[in-house]
């Protein structure tokens, strides 16, 4: 097995008035050369945080980060820019993850010349049209504003922006969910294909279940910063046993005439400060005992390739 | 039907900026009965929100202009109302909640007084029976009633979109439109609050307009759907009709970009193109660019209406002449 | 496939283009012509004054606007046309040269507190400090201390307003801040001072602009108070403010001598104001045309 990223019970704590948020709290996983890796939860579940910390976009709390081999818990100024030619972020929101005042060649070609990549501005100018041709922009969109462009096309300038310096690694933080379902569709073919022809690895961060099925290989399930499922994509959808999974699952609305059995939590979302011990989905979850509130559970392999942090898994799934 | 609360026909609304000329609904039509819920699904710009402000009357003039076109409401036509009329029809027979539950509310009001202002308004009685159907409302919409004196920034996105549907409904309106009312929430959220939408609208028997992008919201909780792009309508039909036995190229197109959760697919499909700057429509059908069965004759003439039954319509000739029966 | 055209940077291209955004602003483009035109009279003042600023002609006191004085005379029958184009040449250099003091100065720190949070609060209540001291009183205080003349003048005015761009500036720059592609800009490895320079500062000074340009206005009545107090320029040189305070003694009986000096001053900030709207909107690539 040849794993591009490993992260190993990695913390990201951040301090608040109200105490100690516990935004990320000990995930670990394993990222193979040219995967993806879906990491779903709701709002407030850590998921976004976890990718800006792989990235160091934040500094971790605690934890591993082994990149390609190497460890990059700790790194300095100098290494964290060599390091960030190598792994690369698409944002959220295609309208604010671009600089209004820039072209959009302007923008592509930012890495390009950060990095002092090319000598000849020609070369220059070649690489950012391959890119531009490489995401589906058409060439008289170079001088264009972001502001005269749809959102769509803005995004397609956010990957083309992270694909400029070769990078092996992406962070794709929800990029497809401030666009219209046509548009989604296009932008997740569009990060298949790029995956296929460049042997990206992803990790692919979302809180629609239906979109990182098609493109993830594997998935993890977040709540209140904790791993609390995962396995992979294929056979989460056939098999899930975390009682939060099931309930996230069964919550999408289908578009289909009959729908599915839906499991309606209790309450709401909370925010993970002054966790102390106990299963952070307690509260909302429709199993809970007495010893969810005592003690927090671990994740454990309940099948082969599948783990779950659930007390009551074996007995709420039958196994 | 035998029964119509509201008919919509062709309703056309401009907007007018700066020499140019917005075309945000064109000839759009629909009705609906009593206790119907109808869904008005399209992508962003389709000119959905234009004809939920049109039957409002809330059309921010200018830029926006109702150029033609009747709104039939209780046999009454909203567009030639005066103001005043209108603003009692608002609020009253007609309520609408927005997509954002965080910039609805008033910060400095607790939610008590926001759901017994609209209740003062379009009532005679004192301000101590407005505060009881306050609470009452709350406890509709699940939130303890003591919770009346709370402020806004107290309740979470969820307990929000509820507080907004409490005093959407405290008049006990005849009609509620609803703009993408669960899109700024989480899944689990919007499951809470689509099941309660779904109790409140057996429980009051008010008819819905439910405003979303989402044809897994429609098929949860509406009767019949209008497919709407670039200002039309262009299919229409009961949920069965829609769902089961769509016609229309957009509205297969529609269907077929959903990621399935139930089914493996390498690659998802795509309509090919972008939506129409309502500045500059196509020609003719207004979908013919991005439509794969596009004929000559689909650049040059507007179609007609294709009615397949009582309640479905298609704006395709297609869906006529059988070119619909695909494998 | 050829490379096209195109797909080049234009060079200077934002200002090229907001350039190009600006001419088509009509209001801008005659707020400009103003703008250019009195700066030329204060340069070539003495070409186009009909009088020397210090004639005096008592026999011809209080003469309202005629042929001959086309704004009248003052109480010492001085030309009063020719001393509001003289006093423009004191008055348009001490208010833009203060102004531009205060924005680089007030605007640099606003920027550096927003951008290096550690520093944030020395600057800032430094600058509370500042400003709790009355505007007048630190520009008195900053004049005695380095004396007299116009350029010290300048310095006190520009100071002695500092503080407020440097709160507009952070207020900026922190909204400017929390966005993604500032975090976007540190994602694809842009050193600090390149995010400053190219992503945070062009997208932060819009609201300093428009403050600078009211600014104009202020700077050129503070001046005028404080040569009124004797710490600034001296009579008998005329400055718009300072013909402003001696026309104030005569405002009841003789209204040329406040309404010129008056109308100067109003003509200067107006068009500023508009140039810089204008500014604002043409340097936005978001609003097209």
């Amino acid at each position: 097995m040849d794993s591009l990223l490993e992260v190993k019970k990695l913390k990201k704590y951040f301090n608040t008035p109200r105490g100690v948020l516990h935004a990320v709290d000990g995930v670990s996983f394993t990222l193979e050369k040219g995967k993806t890796l879906g990491v779903v939860g709701e709002s407030g579940c850590g998921k976004s945080t976890l990718g800006r910390t792989v990235l160091h976009l934040l500094d971790p709390t605690s934890g591993k980060i082994l990149f390609d081999g190497r460890d990059i818990s700790v790194v300095d100024p100098k290494q964290l820019h060599e390091l960030r030619r190598e792994m690369q972020m698409v944002f959220q929101d295609p309208f604010s993850s671009i600089n209004p005042r820039m072209t959009v060649a302007g923008i592509i070609g930012e890495p390009l010349k950060i990095y002092k990549v090319f000598d000849a501005k020609s070369d220059y100018e070649a690489r950012v049209h391959e890119l531009m041709e490489t995401v589906g922009l058409a060439d008289n969109m170079a001088t264009k504003y972001p502001h005269e462009l749809d959102g769509g096309r803005r995004q397609r300038i956010g990957i083309a922006r992270a694909l400029a310096i070769n990078p092996k690694f992406i962070v794709c933080d929800e990029p497809v969910s401030a666009l219209d379902v046509s548009i989604q569709a296009q932008i997740l073919n569009l990060l298949m294909d790029l995956q296929d022809q460049l042997g990206l690895t992803y990790m692919f961060i979302t809180h629609d279940l239906s979109v990182v099925k098609h493109i993830s290989d594997d998935i993890c399930v977040m709540y209140l910063g904790m791993l609390v499922e995962k396995c992979p994509a294929k056979e989460l959808f056939v098999h899930n046993y975390h009682p939060y999974t099931k309930a996230l699952l069964s919550a999408i609305p289908q578009p289909k005439l009959v729908q599915r059995q839906r499991i309606l939590l209790k309450g709401e979302i909370t925010s993970p400060i002054n966790v102390g011990k106990k299963c952070r989905f307690a509260q909302r979850c429709p199993y809970a005992k007495e010893i969810c509130f005592q003690k927090t559970p671990k994740l454990e392999e309940i099948t082969p390739g599948h783990t779950i942090a659930c007390h009551f898994a074996k007995e709420i799934n039958g196994l | 039907m035998s029964e119509i609360l509201l008919e919509v026909k062709d309703l056309v609304i401009h907007y007018f900026t700066d020499g140019e000329e917005a075309c945000a609904v064109n000839g759009l039509s629909f009705d609906l009965a009593p206790q119907e819920v109808i869904g008005f699904v399209g992508e962003t710009g389709a000119g959905k929100t234009t004809t939920a402000l049109g039957i409002m009357g809330l059309v921010p003039n200018p830029p926006g202009r109702v150029l033609n076109g009747e709104i039939i409401f209780q046999g009454k036509d909203l567009l030639k109302a005066s103001e005043a009329e209108m603003r009692k029809i608002r609020g009253e027979k007609i309520t609408m909640i927005f997509q954002d539950p965080m910039t609805s509310l008033n910060p400095v009001l607790t939610v008590g007084d926001q759901i017994a202002e609209v209740v003062l308004l379009h009532n005679k009685m004192s301000k101590k029976q407005a505060m009881a159907r306050a609470m009452e409302m709350l406890e509709m919409v699940g939130i303890p009633g003591a919770r009346c004196s709370e402020y806004p920034h107290q309740f979470s996105g969820g307990m929000k979109q509820r507080v907004v549907i409490a005093i959407a409904l405290a008049c006990n309106p005849e009609l509620l439109i609803a703009d993408e009312p669960t899109t700024a929430l989480d899944v689990t959220i919007q499951a809470q609050v689509l099941d309660l939408m779904r109790k409140l609208k057996e429980d009051l028997k008010t008819s819905l307009i439910m405003i979303t992008h989402d044809l897994g919201v429609v098929a949860e909780i509406c009767d019949k759907v209008a497919v709407i792009y670039a200002g039309e309508v262009v299919e229409s039909g009961t949920l069965k009709d829609i769902f089961t036995d769509h016609r229309h190229p957009y509205t297969e197109g529609l269907f077929a970009s959903i990621p399935d959760l139930d089914e493996d697919v390498d690659r998802l499909h795509v309509i090919k193109g972008l939506m129409p700057s309502p500045t500059d429509l196509p020609t003719g059908c207004k979908f013919h660019p991005r439509c794969p069965y596009a004929t000559e004759r689909c650049a040059s003439e507007r179609p007609k209406p294709v009615h397949l039954s009582d309640t479905h319509m298609v704006l395709c000739p297609r869906a006529g002449d059988g070119g619909a029966q695909k494998a | 496939m050829p490379m096209k055209n195109n797909t080049k940077e234009k060079k200077n291209g934002l200002w090229a283009e907001a350039w190009r955004r600006l001419r088509k602003n009509r209001m801008a483009m005659i707020a400009l012509v103003v703008l250019i035109l009195m700066v030329l009279c204060a340069v070539f003042a003495p070409l186009v004054a009909p009088y020397d600023y210090t004639a005096q002609d008592l026999e011809n006191k209080f003469v309202y606007p005629c042929l001959a004085h086309p704004f009248g005379t003052d109480n010492l029958g001085r030309d009063i046309f020719s001393r509001v184009i003289y006093g423009s040449r004191i008055s348009l250099q001490v208010g833009l040269i203060a102004v531009s003091i205060a924005v680089v100065v007030g605007g640099t720190l606003g920027a550096i507190a927003a951008f290096y949070p550690k520093l944030d609060n020395i600057i800032m209540r430094f600058m509370d400090i500042f400003m709790a001291i009355p505007s007048l009183l630190m520009a008195i205080a900053i004049t005695s201390a380095l004396g007299s003349g116009t350029r010290n003048l300048m310095i006190a005015v520009g100071l002695s307003s500092m503080p407020q761009y440097a709160r507009i500036m952070r207020a900026s720059v922190l909204t400017v801040k929390d966005q993604e592609f500032i975090e976007a800009a540190s994602s694809i490895g842009a050193s600090s001072f390149r995010t400053i320079v190219l992503h945070i500062l062009p997208n932060a000074f819009a609201p300093l602009l428009v403050q600078a340009t009211l600014g104009v206005g202020n700077a050129i009545m503070s001046a005028a108070t404080l040569s009124f107090l004797g710490l600034g320029i001296q009579p008998p040189t005329p400055e718009w403010g300072s013909l402003l305070s001696t026309g104030r003694n005569f405002i009841r009986q003789f209204w040329p001598m406040t309404i010129f000096p008056g109308l100067a001053i109003m003509l200067v900030v107006y068009a500023l104001n508009i140039l810089g709207d204008g500014l604002r909107d043409a340097l936005d690539p978001r609003l097209k045309n």
